[in-house]
């Protein structure tokens, strides 16, 4: 934490990573749903 | 690999994407020669980074050196130097410049970057956690674009009583994928938002009126989906009601984010009826407009991100109520 008060702009790096995270989480499920679909047919 | 238009839209969106987040890190940060003194009065910085534009070096009479920079107002001050400019007459540079107040003096510390092109503005209290500004704001904005469209649609299904039972599912479909996005873009916002708050406010919830808002949101959105699923009725009649509680529900979306916020007193700025520093009630802008400009560039390109992942999202459901149909 502390490392991180005092250089801020790994915080901002943080925050991009929670976004790409958030989105690339977004388009596995997405993808696990085609596969499934997939599978059924 | 035939290029068709979606997929030369996807590349776009990427490179695009990739872009924008390598320049909101890598534009330098610079205030201006106030901020120094006010920065060094105020929080006792010794040193902010400032965009210097080499005037004219000059030395005074006990042989010190001197060159004239630049301010943002165009006003030329003296700054001393102990080594050589980087650079020479009319060349630009972002240095480290601290202020002697007892001899009224600014010193060029280090230089951070030559000829930086755009700088990112110094916010005071805020400094590189500004930045934030540039991937927080744009996830807030996209998630209203997408409860609209969301809203939009389902306004569509529920007016367009003599369309075909396949057009009525494409627009159920579309409003679910928006629904859908919008949440993803609201709880994105508000896990960043918390992670800024702990560096700037010093906790990750404050009970901030904005912060209570987005959460009511999360909640309103994440009971449409709760709702559709638990619904045991015909698809068209689950679409129906779904629609409806959509439209109630984005009732609800411009009191929570646009009004309550502005009304009560908050952390965020623009709260208590404070003028906002992006966008005033007045439309009117205080911003920097370098930051303006790269708030609104990574605004588009998460808008053009939504609608791809929306119309991936409305193809899933349909490819997945196709299923079910043919079972």
């Amino acid at each position: 934490m502390e490392f991180l008060e005092s250089n801020p702009l790994y915080v901002v790096g943080i925050i991009a990573s929670v976004i790409w995270l958030g989105l690339f989480t977004f388009l596995l499920g997405l993808d696990r749903r085609v596969r499934k679909l997939e599978a059924r047919k | 690999m035939k290029f068709t238009r979606s997929r030369i839209f996807h590349f776009v969106v990427g490179i695009a994407l990739a872009v924008v987040t390598f320049i909101s890190f890598s534009t330098p940060m610079a205030g201006s020669f106030e901020d120094v003194v006010n920065f060094k009065m105020n929080s006792g910085l010794s040193k902010v980074p400032v965009k210097c534009t080499v005037v004219r070096p000059s030395f005074d009479s006990i042989g010190k050196k001197f060159f004239g920079s630049r301010d943002f107002t165009g006003r030329v001050m003296p700054v001393s130097i102990a080594g050589v400019l980087p650079s020479g007459e009319g060349s630009t540079f972002v240095a480290d410049i601290s202020y002697d107040a007892g001899h009224a003096e600014y010193h060029l510390e280090k230089v951070v970057r030559l000829d930086p092109g755009m700088t990112f503005p110094l916010i005071p209290g805020l400094g590189e956690l500004g930045r934030n500004m540039l991937f927080h704001v744009p996830m807030s904005m996209v998630a209203f674009l997408a409860f609209l469209m969301g809203t939009i649609n389902s306004i569509l299904y529920l007016a367009k009583k003599k369309s075909t039972p396949e057009q009525k599912m494409l627009l159920d479909q579309k409003a679910r994928a928006a629904s859908a996005v919008g949440l993803l873009f609201t709880l994105l916002s508000t896990v960043t938002g918390s992670i800024w708050a702990k560096f700037s406010w010093g906790t990750f919830w404050n009970w901030d009126p904005r912060e209570v808002d987005i959460f009511i949101l999360l909640l309103i959105y994440a009971a449409y989906f709760i709702l559709r699923s638990l619904l045991e009725e015909s698809e068209e009649k689950k679409a129906r009601i779904a629609a409806v509680y959509n439209i109630i529900a984005f009732a609800s979306v411009p009191l929570l984010m646009f009004v309550l916020p502005r009304i009560a007193q908050s952390l965020h700025p623009g709260g208590g009826g404070a003028e906002a520093p992006v966008i005033n009630a007045n439309g009117k802008t205080h911003t920097d407009p370098t930051l303006l400009g790269m708030l609104w560039t990574n605004v588009f390109v998460f808008v053009l991100l939504y609608f791809w992942l929306a119309d991936l999202t409305r193809r899933v459901l349909g490819l997945a109520e196709h299923e079910e149909e043919d079972i």
